[in-house]
Order: structure tokens, then C-alpha cells, then sequence
């Protein structure tokens, strides 16, 4: 009985599961991150479409929570290998400045900041970088904010600022996403 | 009396102008511009709409047609100014057949459905993301006609950003 009250609450302070929202199902890279819905597109992709795509985040989650924008980063990435883009071809950079850094901290760094909580965004953060994307932080958010190269997960990187890493990636053909 | 007269002057908006391609609507005021349009510059360019606007004109989709007014208005041909709309959030109620719409909000009619449908006309894209759309239960055979439906508005912009327009910034 305890341990039935205890898996419910479990389940229902989970962040929202790829399959719990109706319509939307678990994309092909990322299962648990980012759930996508099937949609009869109009706008082709053409063979060979590469997307290369930056994403601006400023915001941070609420304590504990999993970032929106990271998750907008997932399911990205996702909903176009299921379209059928080689994941190969779906490049994404997350550039991110202001309250955004917060949700790039290691796990102990993250607590200290936010009364003991765990990072909400740490296992998306951890399994995009395993699938090739790339987070870079504003080295000048993460000065105001006292934050150094070690108080990072692991595989996050620094620039020198996010207008920096903006301006390099959209010279690189990158393509920026408005929100 | 003539104080009051300047102060009236300088406190009034420039005069709108109407048109030349959207009447009623898009409207926008001369300008003694510096930044030159170069002959046969071709203008393309994308706009983020999210938000709804019940009972007015949308002002994201009427800013669309701003655009193409004012630079049809000082010279450029019309055929060179290709402008596409990307609608992810409530604002995708707006692009929907009048009978969806009124089903979804208490019986009104869409305030902006007759200038989506001129602007449809004069070829400006409207983009719905497909995620939005199907986490709102809004269906492709919902949209107004010839309303276009993306993987996503994030597939959509980079799609747009690639073939080479521009993104507007706000």
C-alpha cells in the first residue's frame, strides 16, 4: 500500500514522460527526451536537407524542473531523424546566457544553488551531449555569475560570450531558432 | 491656442498610409529612409508568431503585411518581397476554418481570418508548427486553406533560414 502511494507519487512528480502526453510519442534518438507527435508535414525534405540549428536559451527551469528550451533542443533533434534526416545531418549548438546557465551545472554545484534540489536538466543535458550536441555557456553570464569551467557537466563548453558563439555558428551556416 | 496646436502636432503619429497590396490593414507611414534598397533586391523574410489575438487583427500576422506594404509602397516590386510566417503556440487558432475556431472559442468568429486569407492570396506562407498543433488537437483538415503544416516551427525556420530568409528579430 505504502509502496503503491510511493510509486504514484514517484510517477507523478516524474517529469513528464515521452509517452504521458496525448498524441505524443518517444523519438528515435533521444527515447525518455523530448517526445515528438507525428505530422502529416507539408513542407518537404528534400533528400540531403542538413539542418544545423542554434538555440538561444535565457531562461532556466523552475528548481528542479527540466528545462524547456533543452527539451525543444531534443525533441529537434528527434522529430527530424524520424522525418528521416541522418542524425548525422541534424547539427545543433544550445547557446546560454542569463538564468539559462543555471541549468548547466554538475549536480552538487546545481543543489548548492537551489536549497538541495537536483538538477532537472542534468540527464538531458548529459544524453544530448552524447548524441553530438553541443552547449556552449556565455563566458560572460557564467563571470556574473560565478560559475567556472569546473562547476559545469562535463562536455559543456565556454565562450567567450553567447553573442560570440552566435556570431561564429551562424557564420558557420547555422541557421537560429527564435525562441 | 496655437501652442496647444503644436502640441496636438507633435504628439499625433505621422498618418498611416493604406496599402498598395493590403488595404485596411498593414498599414504604415512614409519615411525619409537612408537605408537604400538596391534595384532587384530580392526580400525574404520570416516572422515567429505565438500569440493570439481574440476579437482584434493579430498584430504578428498584420506586421507581415507591413512589411510587404511599405516596401511595395517605396519601390520594390511586389513579386520581390516573399514573406512567410511561422505560428507555433495559441496564435495557430487564428489560421483555422471558421467552424474550428468557433467551436474552440465560445461561438466567435476569427477577427483575423479575412486578412490570413488575403495575405494567403497574395502569397504570403503561413507555417503551423505541427508539435503545437497536435499537442492543441488542431488538425491539418482544421486550417484554413492553404495554410501550410511544418514538423515543427523549429524545422520550418531552419527550412526558411536555409533558402535564404532572413529572420525577424522581435
Amino acid at each position: 500500500m505504502i509502496r503503491a502511494a510511493l510509486l504514484t507519487a514517484l510517477l507523478l512528480s516524474a517529469p513528464v514522460l515521452a509517452q504521458s502526453r496525448e498524441g505524443f510519442g518517444p523519438g528515435p534518438v533521444l527515447p525518455d527526451v523530448g517526445p515528438i507527435a507525428p505530422v502529416d508535414s507539408d513542407l518537404a525534405l528534400p533528400k540531403g536537407t542538413r539542418f544545423k540549428i542554434a538555440f538561444d536559451v535565457a531562461g532556466k527551469a523552475a528548481p528542479g524542473g527540466l528545462s524547456r528550451q533543452i527539451e525543444t533542443a531534443a525533441r529537434t533533434l528527434n522529430m527530424h531523424v524520424a522525418a528521416g534526416v541522418p542524425q548525422k545531418d541534424v547539427q545543433i549548438v544550445v547557446i546560454v546566457h542569463g538564468p539559462g546557465a543555471m541549468d548547466l551545472l554538475k549536480p552538487e554545484v546545481y543543489a548548492e544553488r537551489n536549497e538541495g534540489k537536483a538538477n532537472g536538466s542534468l540527464d538531458a543535458v548529459r544524453k544530448l551531449l552524447g548524441a553530438g550536441v553541443e552547449f556552449y555557456l556565455c563566458g560572460q553570464t557564467a563571470m556574473g555569475q560565478k560559475i567556472t569551467k569546473a562547476d559545469l557537466i562535463p562536455g559543456v563548453k565556454m565562450s567567450l560570450s553567447a553573442i560570440t558563439a552566435h556570431a561564429v555558428y551562424q557564420q558557420r551556416g547555422y541557421t537560429l531558432n527564435p525562441f | 491656442m496655437r501652442a496647444l496646436l503644436i502640441a496636438v502636432l507633435l504628439a499625433a503619429p505621422a498618418a498611416a498610409t493604406d496599402g498598395p497590396v493590403f488595404k485596411g490593414f498593414g498599414t504604415h507611414t512614409p519615411v525619409e529612409y537612408n537605408v537604400a534598397i538596391p534595384k532587384g533586391m530580392v526580400l525574404r523574410h520570416v516572422y515567429d508568431v505565438t500569440k493570439a489575438a481574440p476579437g482584434k487583427l493579430n498584430p504578428g500576422f498584420e506586421t507581415a503585411a507591413r512589411f510587404i506594404n511599405s516596401h511595395v509602397a517605396n519601390g520594390v516590386s511586389e513579386r520581390d518581397v516573399a514573406v512567410a510566417v511561422v505560428v507555433h503556440g495559441p496564435a495557430i487558432v487564428e489560421l483555422t476554418k471558421p467552424e474550428v475556431y468557433a467551436a474552440r472559442n465560445s461561438g466567435t468568429s476569427n477577427a483575423s481570418e479575412a486578412m490570413v486569407k488575403e495575405m494567403l492570396a497574395k502569397g504570403v506562407r503561413f507555417l503551423v508548427c505541427g508539435q503545437a498543433a497536435n499537442a492543441m488537437g488542431v488538425k491539418k483538415a482544421d486550417l484554413l486553406p492553404g495554410v501550410e503544416l511544418s514538423i515543427s516551427a523549429s524545422s520550418a525556420h531552419a527550412i526558411l533560414q536555409a533558402q535564404g530568409y532572413t529572420l525577424n528579430p522581435f
